[in-house]
């Protein structure tokens, strides 16, 4: 792809998830959040169930980090103006994808939880690893114009 | 000290957690130190440990008047931060035990998992106490004032086993008719929590529920907790296991009181 790279305000250093197993009986509530919210767990809650070989080939399941680190995500996701498309990648790994106007958002999750961003407007891309304290400044990048 | 009363048998119970927990005046000369001596005790027990920020004191004066307090400023300087230990066995129990505090958890890790009933997590907390009261008097870290105690049910009940949608609710738990009323489409979600004082007892019960999912597998759950928390006669053995036999009975018959018939013939084996 003929890109050029433009600078958005994200720092690309080294993401480790943090404490990215929850306690077997922690829960969600879904009252006073976005109804997006629920609508993406009930998504990502789908691609977990997903069998080992999904994809045809040997592709594993959903990690539990990945999903941590997907729940984790949505917290933050919810607050986009659209829903994000939420679906599986081979390795364990899930992905969100979103379309406004002229900007392109997607999100990887990595089995280990890292998570990968990729930023596109009319052409120019950036992308690279995300810190998940940085994940507001890239949703905030997509929700302004 | 009187035995922990029978209670109703259920084959399958909504119960995935339970709390007995003592919280009593910070122990101000404990350091991160001696918490590792104590795991160094209870290793082959619990062989796993986490560290997690110290929880906030619950303070609840069950209906008295707060003791009053001056308007000097106060300032601690605390030695060291401070934490809560995760003390972890490789199956359900848990130890949580901070400053001020000392927490017995049992955790339904798996589905098949069966709930220990009561009686045995009563033995298990007394022995874990009284191993943690001897630790601290060996190193003359008490005594121990406490506070107040806490008996908590956690239970969970997952979409499509008694119920499909959030109007099903009020087959499950005996609840406020506004889940059914005619004005108003069905709810989309709910939480709620009821705290009753028993002031002449010295004693709270909270009820809490919620619509929520598992974060573990993202499971839809109405989830519904019975906290009983008050304070005992003394702090001595006696007077806290007493009181949490009292806990679990009235835990018991609340749970009784706010689940329908038909849940509990459910839970019990039967059928909705």
């Amino acid at each position: 792809m003929n890109a050029t790279v433009m600078t958005v305000d994200i720092d690309y250093r080294e993401c480790q998830p943090d404490d990215p197993v929850s306690p077997k009986t922690e829960v969600l509530s879904v009252v006073d959040r976005p109804p997006q919210f629920e609508t993406l767990l009930r998504r990502l809650r789908e691609v977990s169930q997903m069998a080992p070989g999904w994809d045809g080939d040997r592709s594993p399941a959903l990690t539990a980090l990945a999903i941590a680190a997907g729940i984790r995500a949505i917290e933050v996701l919810a607050e986009m103006p659209v829903v994000p498309h939420v679906a599986p990648v081979p390795g364990g790994g899930v992905q969100f994808e979103a379309e406004i106007g002229q900007k392109y958002f997607e999100l990887e999750i990595l089995p280990s939880g890292a998570m990968l961003v990729l930023l596109e407007r009319g052409g120019e891309v950036a992308q690279g690893k995300l810190a998940a304290v940085d994940l507001p400044a890239a949703v905030e990048w997509v929700r302004t114009a | 000290m009187r035995p922990a009363r029978e209670s109703t048998q259920y084959l399958d119970p909504p119960v995935i957690e339970t709390v007995l927990g003592v919280e009593f005046d910070p122990l101000e000369d404990l350091r991160l130190l001696h918490l590792g001596l104590f795991w160094a005790k209870i290793r082959d027990q619990y062989p796993d440990y986490e560290t997690k920020p110290e929880a906030a004191p619950v303070v609840d004066h069950y209906g008295a008047k707060p003791p009053s307090t001056s308007d000097e400023v106060k300032v601690q300087v605390i030695a060291e931060p401070r934490f809560k230990f995760w003390f972890k066995n490789k199956h359900e129990g848990l130890l949580q035990v901070q400053a001020d505090r000392f927490i017995k958890n049992w955790r339904k890790m798996t589905a098949g998992a069966a709930y220990p009933k009561y009686p045995q997590l009563r033995e298990e907390f007394a022995g874990e106490w009284g191993r943690y009261r001897a630790f601290l008097q060996e190193h003359g870290l008490g005594p121990v004032r406490v506070r107040q105690c806490e008996v908590t049910y956690v239970n969970q009940i997952v979409a499509g086993a008694g119920w499909q949608s959030l109007s099903d609710i009020n087959k499950l738990l005996r609840l406020p008719a506004m889940i059914g009323a005619e004005s108003l489409p069905p709810p989309a979600s709910l939480a709620f929590q009821i705290s009753y004082l028993d002031a002449d007892k010295a004693r709270r019960v909270v009820l809490d529920v919620k619509h929520a999912y598992r974060k573990s597998d993202l499971a839809e759950v109405i989830q519904f907790n019975i906290t009983v928390r008050g304070r005992p006669k003394s702090s001595e053995d006696r007077d806290i296991l007493g009181w949490m036999d009292d806990a679990r009975d009235l835990a018991n018959e609340v749970f009784k009181d706010v689940t329908t018939d038909e849940a509990r013939r459910m839970w019990a084996g039967g059928t909705v």
